[in-house]
Order: structure tokens, then sequence, then C-alpha cells
């Protein structure tokens, strides 16, 4: 009997190691595939070629087994164990080294049946899109040559703001697009100043004019081959404004034969407002980047202290063709590191946004670090330039860059504001800037916007004064200075600057705007007039505009226009009880007192809490006769306000009420 | 015995192999065995192994057109060839179609192009020039750029065009350069791999 136990023994022991040295594809391969490949090797997808059968895979599994063993695919640059990502591609060890023996056993089919590959189609992922945009027409891509950066504009057709919960872009031509960026051009500034912008404008980066308001970017758009649709965590959806550009920021792949990409970035709405602020912050230190040609190991640093306590929700990396290395963390007050990345080969082919597994809180005091190592030496296979030439910085893609972007959620301290809090982020962020150059015009100008937004006219004054010496001619520069001598009680000198603004800059309707609002407050109508007019046609959807036309002609006692322009400023400012309450004031005076009940209540609708208003609801109704409409006004102004004498006034006016 | 019998069966390898060296390199798309690669007085012949889905060879699909171009009207003729497995005549009319319309695709179902030329990846180029003694004499096998360095990793731009480099040497009169790299690609899956 001990013979045959011994080789019936023997025998499972084969049959073990056996089933762990010889994986199958139909056992345990194919879900490998499935979970790291199919989701680009797709038919019709962005992989070059489908991996979703034995055959398949077997096809190319040369170039797979190269590929995954050097970790190039699937595409993810991360070291582990610096920072917790979602949605992580790094192929597990686990996977690696069952691949491995995979292979090294012949890559057996196996028997059994074949896992079901996932389905994949082109097909919107949420469902029909409440909008689409679509760029005019095809980009071409031609057969050969190095990679392609353009942006291509498309123009937001809708009225009104919309809060955008999700978003996904349709490339095309799946296999050209090798990542792109959505910015949102708040001002159409590109259009402005690109006028053949419907052909592309080239570029690796490009800046968007943001405007005067306090509007920092706020959200990650980003989408590469893997992305499925781009899903806003709850209350944090992104705003699109009437008036908006969504500028497309493409990375094209010469594929060895002419091709042409027409990509669709596919938006879903939500009705519910932002209830969430993120803000995008950024280390920088472009101003140091000057590589000299054969320099393998240049290195740049730049740090930034945040002044309150955030929650950092992502982080994007990004240098172009010679960066090497790239690391960023946090130094806590109490001595604590918290690692952001750690990418050891930089690969600007494979980059990527990267959202943390959690939101990491840092407090207030934590000061962020970036330190990236580029290589412009010849070794560098990835280096543009053979030979290697000296390197700075810039938007082409022969240029470097050295930024590290942070999504951050401000975490607001008792008595303090959440734009306050923002604020405070942007001034550390364009102080830091101002600190490494300190002729940065954008933190020059940023840095005076806040100080004219917190009430500071006279140091908005001195950066603008400073600004101005560097770009004499700048219209925005000398508006804002325009508006900081006005709110210091200079009006004459701010006139002139309105003046000297539109000199430069005929087109610049700020200028116009706050010339026109000056010109109101003296009188000048005619003039504020003209220069409205002009800035209602560059900027149809400008309510403000509306609103202050609307005064210039209740100035004229152009009634008729004066209501024309006050209803479409309520048009345009849907939720705002303004534009309601001036028409209700207006066809009051007009003696149409059922209009003016009607706008009255809509004011009352939106503010609910205005006394005030309820106390001129409550007049109104009076005046066309509804004593008992008014009593009820009145009686709910003196309920939401005890104090408001002109309410107990009314009251008592009213007759008493009936028995 | 022994003796006798071991010059036989040499013998009889040596003339299969002969036959068959001289009888076939590759087919039209149509099927038609190919007897001869190109008419006489061709100076050389420019084999470029491609395949329909591999993206390195289609990614160099403009440069080898390019030297198709040049090197065409000095006598020397080109053909892509499509060493794989699997490949259809229609897949590679298609193919074809898009990266190079004017280039002539043939097929080679015996692997009898690739065990001539020990070509291993797409894309790879060879030079066969006449000889003597022999239907083709391999004179260059390798790659045709270095814009790929590795499966992962390649250059923005080639920086050595190695096929061009063997062309002008050889249109020249100078001895050819061997390719002293590692030809990067897909690897050839031949329906027969050996002979």
């Amino acid at each position: 009997m001990k013979p045959l136990l011994l080789i019936l023994g023997l025998s499972c022991w084969t049959v073990a190691i056996y089933a762990q040295q010889a994986p199958t594809y139909r056992g345990q391969i194919a879900p490998i595939f499935y979970r790291n490949c199919a989701s680009c090797h797709h038919a019709g997808g962005s992989g070059p070629f489908p991996l979703t059968s034995y055959a398949q895979v077997k096809r190319f599994l040369s170039v797979v087994a190269a590929a995954v063993s050097k970790r190039y695919m699937p595409p993810w640059l991360p070291t582990p164990g610096h920072g917790a990502f979602a949605d992580a591609r790094r192929l597990p060890d686990s996977d690696l080294a069952l691949l491995r023996r995979w292979i090294q056993a012949g890559a057996p089919e196996g028997t059994g049946a074949v896992p079901a590959p996932p389905m994949h189609d082109a097909a919107w992922q949420l469902g029909p899109p409440d909008l689409v945009l679509q760029m005019d027409a095809p980009i071409a891509i031609p057969a050969d040559g190095t990679d392609l950066f353009t942006n291509v504009i498309l123009p937001n057709p809708l009225q009104g703001t919309h809060w955008v919960r999700a978003m996904e872009i349709h490339p095309g031509t799946p296999r050209v697009v090798h990542h792109a960026n959505v910015l949102i051009d708040r001002t159409a500034s590109l259009r402005r100043t690109h006028r053949d912008w419907r052909r592309g404008i080239p570029g690796m980066d490009i800046n968007v004019d943001s405007g005067d308001t306090f509007d920092p970017d706020s959200h990650f758009l980003f989408w590469k081959p893997d992305s499925t649709a781009l899903v806003e965590p709850a209350g944090m959806p992104w705003r699109l404004d009437q008036g908006n550009d969504l500028v497309l920021n493409l990375h094209l792949k010469p594929s060895g034969k002419p091709e042409t990409a027409r990509a669709q970035i596919g938006l879903y709405f939500t009705d519910q407002p932002a209830t969430q602020h993120p803000m995008l912050l950024q280390l920088e230190n472009d101003a140091a980047l000057d590589i000299p040609a054969g320099d393998a190991s240049f290195q740049v640093e730049d740090s930034l202290k945040l002044p309150i306590a955030v929650d950092v929700l992502g982080v994007y990396p990004h240098a172009h063709y010679l960066g090497k290395r790239m690391e960023a963390w946090a130094a806590l007050p109490d001595g604590s590191r918290e690692d952001l990345i750690l990418i050891e080969d930089w690969d600007i082919d494979r980059q990527s946004v990267y959202r943390l597994a959690q939101p990491l809180p840092l407090p207030g005091g934590t000061v962020l670090h970036m330190r990236y190592v580029y290589d412009n030496s010849a070794a560098n296979v990835r280096n543009p330039h053979s030979p290697p030439i000296r390197v700075r910085a810039g938007n082409r893609s022969e240029d470097e860059m050295a930024h590290f972007w942070v999504q951050v959620l401000p975490r607001t301290v008792p008595g303090q504001t959440e734009l306050e809090g923002r604020q405070a982020l942007q001034r550390s962020w364009m102080e830091n800037r101002l600190a490494k150059s300190p002729n940065d015009t954008l933190a020059l100008y940023n840095l005076a916007s806040l100080d004219l937004a917190t009430n500071r006219p006279a140091r908005a004054m001195d950066l603008l004064r400073q600004l101005l010496t560097l770009t004499p001619s700048d219209a925005r520069a000398l508006t804002a200075l325009g508006t900081a001598l006005n709110a210091t009680g200079q009006a004459l000198e701010a006139e002139a600057r309105f003046r000297a603004a539109l000199a430069a800059d005929p087109t610049y309707t700020d200028a116009a705007f706050d010339l026109a609002s000056l010109d109101l407050q003296d009188g000048s109508l005619t003039e504020a007039e003209t220069l409205l007019k002009t800035a209602v046609a560059a900027h149809p959807g400008d309510a403000e505009t509306h609103r202050l036309l609307a005064m210039v002609y209740a100035g004229q006692n152009r009634p008729v226009q004066t209501l024309a322009e006050l209803q479409t400023w309520q048009a345009l400012a849907a939720n705002d009880p303004g534009p309601h309450r001036a028409l209700a004031q207006t066809y009051a005076q007009l003696g149409r007192l059922a209009d003016a009940v009607r706008e009255q209540e809509a004011v009352v609708a939106l503010a609910p809490k205005s006394a005030s208003d309820f106390n001129d609801l409550g007049a109104m109704q009076a005046e066309a006769g509804n004593a008992a409409a008014a009593r009820q006004a009145f009686s709910h102004a003196l309920a939401l306000d005890p104090s408001l004498d002109a309410a107990s006034a009314n009251l008592k006016k009213l007759k008493p009420s009936a028995p | 015995m022994p003796r006798l019998a071991l010059p036989i069966v040499f013998s009889l390898c040596a003339c299969a192999c002969h036959a068959q060296t001289q009888a076939r390199f590759g087919t039209a798309l149509d099927g038609t065995p190919l007897t001869q690669l190109a008419p006489a007085g061709t100076k050389a012949v420019v084999l470029f192994f491609v395949a329909t889905e591999c993206p390195i060879s289609n990614r160099t699909f403009p440069e080898m057109e390019r030297l198709r171009e040049t090197f065409s009207p000095r006598k020397i003729r080109f053909l892509y060839v499509y060493p794989n497995a699997g490949e259809t005549a229609a897949d590679i009319r298609a193919h074809q179609a898009s990266y190079d319309p004017q280039g002539t695709a043939i097929l080679d179902p015996d692997a009898a192009l690739v065990h001539l030329t020990h070509a291993f990846v797409t894309p790879e180029a060879a030079i066969l020039t006449p000889a003597p003694r022999r239907a083709w004499n391999v004179a260059y096998i390798g790659r045709i750029d270095d814009r790929y360095v590795h499966i992962g990793l390649q250059r923005p731009q080639p920086t050595q065009l190695l096929a061009d480099r063997a062309l002008t040497q050889f249109v020249s009169s100078k001895p050819i350069a061997p390719d002293a790299g590692t030809p990067i690609g897909c690897t050839i899956l031949p329906a027969h791999p050996s002979r």
C-alpha cells in the first residue's frame, strides 16, 4: 500500500504545481485582460488592436508581454505608496506574476467555457446627454510627423446658467486622440484673440482669460482613452454660463495614414446648483526653467503655504517631454508629511489627472511642495531636440513646463464665508507667483482684483500702477485702476483711466460700462446710452449692462425702452429679484398696478425673507384696491421685521377690515 | 552502406529545398504564386514586412512610402509583405489603400520570404540583390528607422533613417552597413513557422 499512496501523493502534488504554474486563458488570464485592457483594446476602441479573445491576445502576445512587463501598459505612472488614488490602473503584482507564468508556459488557451468579455459600444455611457457640442469640422491629422497639439473652441449655445454634473467626450477617432483637456473660457477670450479660431489654435497648453470677476477654475475636466464619463461628486457640479466657450485641448497622434477626428462633448445637467465649490491651485516654477543642453538632471521646486484648511480632491502633474521625475507632498504644521504623488519615469503620453481615493484633509499652515527633475540630454529618448538645445518654459510641445495642479475644497472656519476662504487661497497662490516673478502680470492683476473685491482700493492702486509700468496700454488694468480710483472718491481720475482704456481698446466693454456708470452719476445720459448700446451689441447676454441701460432710459423718461431693457435683464437673471423689483416700480409709476403687483409677487417669491419687499407689495396691492391682500402683506412684513416702521404706518392707513 | 545512404539523403533534401526556393516568393493577393520577385534588370528588391493591425508597422508606413517613391526610379522594386497567418486579401487591399495605395502588397503564406530574410517582426525592411548562384542575396535586414526604442518607448521623431541609409549606400555602390539595433514591432506569426 505504501508505494500506491506515494504515487497518488506525487500525482496530486504534480497537479497542484501544474495548476499553479500553468494558468490558462480560459481559466485565469481572460479576466485579467477584460479588467485591465479591454476598456481600450476592444473593436472600435482607442487601443491599436482588440484584446478580447484568445486569438487576439495570442496574435499580439509578444507586444503585450513587453508592454506589460515594463509596466508601459496599463498606463499608470504613479509609484505605489505615494498617494492613494481612485481608479488606479496599475496592474496588480499578482496579475503580472500570473501573466508571466502563463506566457512562460506557452500561453495555453485551456479548456472550459470562455468567460464572457465585457461589452463596449459607442453610445453615451450615461444615456443621451442634455447637450452635445460637436466640432464644426473634423481636424485633419497628417499620416506622419510629430504629435499634434491643437485647441478647438466649442461655443455654448444655451441661454442662462446650467450646472454640469457629468461630462463625456467622444473623440470621433479614438485611436488618434491621445488625451484631451476641457477648459472653460468664461469670457470667450480665445475667440476674441484668434480670428481664425475655427481652424483650431495650435499649442500644447493654452491660457484663457477668466475675466474680471473672482471666478477661479474649479474642476479638472481631463479625458484620456480609458476615461469613463466624468461624473462630479454630489454637490459639486460645474457652472456653464451663457456665452462661455468650452475649449477642447487635444493631443493627437499620427497613425501612419491620413486621419480626421471630430470630437463631441456630451454634457449632463442638474437643476441643483453647486453647494460646494472646489478650487484649483497651482504650484509652478516656469521662471526657473532654463535647462542647459545636455543637462540630465535639472531640478526645479516650488512650495505654497495654505492659509486655510482644505481637503485635497485630486492632483494633475504636468511637464512636457524632458520631464523625468516628479514628486509632490504636503508638509503639515505638526512636522508630518503626506505624499501627494511620485512619478519616477514621467511620460507625457500617459499623463493623467489623479483623483484621490479619499479627500485628504490638510490643516491651515500646511506647505505644499513640488520637485521636478528634467533630462535634457541626448540619452533622453523623448527629447524633441536632437542634438539637445537649451530649453525654456513655453506652451509649445518643444518647450517645457513645471506645473502641479491641486484641486482643493476649502474648509472655512467660523466667521469666514466660503468666498473669503477661496479668496485667501487665491491670494496665497498669487503672492507665491509674485515672490518668484516680481513682474508677473497675472499675479499683479489678480492680487489687485482681490484687493478691490475686499475693499482695499489703495493697495489695488499700487499693484495696478506697477502693472501699468509693464503694460501701459492694458485696457483691463487701466479700467481696474479707474475702478480703484472711483472707490476712493477720485471720480475725475477714474474717468480719465476709463477713457484711456477705451482709447487703447475701443472694444473693451468693461471700460465702456464703467464710464457709463460714471456718466449716469453725473447725468451725462447721452454718452452713457451710446456706450451701453455698444456694450449690449458686443455682449447681448450681459444682464448688468441691460440693467444700467434701463436706468439710463428711466433717467431720460423713456418708459417703453426702460421696460424693454428691464424685461431683458429679467430674462437673463431668472433667479434675481432685482429686475422684478425694478419692473414693479416702473409699472407702478406708469399706473399699471396689476403688472406692478405681479412683478412684486415675483420679488417676494424669490426673496421670501425680505420685509421691505412685502411692504412694497402691500403698498402696490393697496393702490390697486386690494386691501385684504395688502393687509396680509404688511402683516407678513412686520412678522419678518417688527421694527419696519413703514409697514406699521401702512397697516394703520388701511381701513379696518369688515367684521 | 551508411556512407552511401548519407549522401543520398542529403541530396534529396538539397533538391527539395532548391526547388521550393526557386518556385515561390509568396503569392499575389489573388493567390497566384510568385515565381519571381522582380523582372530581369531589377537592381534590387526591397521587402517591407508589415501587418494590418500592428500599430508600429502602421506608424512606419509614411517612411516606407517615401522610400518607395524615392528609390523606385532607380530600378529598385518595392513590395509590402504581409507574412502573418490570418491576413486576408480583402483586409490587405483595404489596409494598403489607406496607407500606401501605390504600393504592391503580397502574402507570404509559406513563410518563404520570412525564411529567406530572417525577418521576425513587423515592420522590418529587407534589401535583396540579385545573386549569381542564388535567386537573391539579402544585403540588408533590419529596422526602417529608430523611432521605437522598445515597446512603450519611442522618440518624437526618428534620429536615424536606417533603410534610407542602406538604400543610399546601395545605389552609391557602397557597402551597406548592417543594422546594429534590434527591430521593434509585432512578432511575425506565419501560418507555417517551420519548414
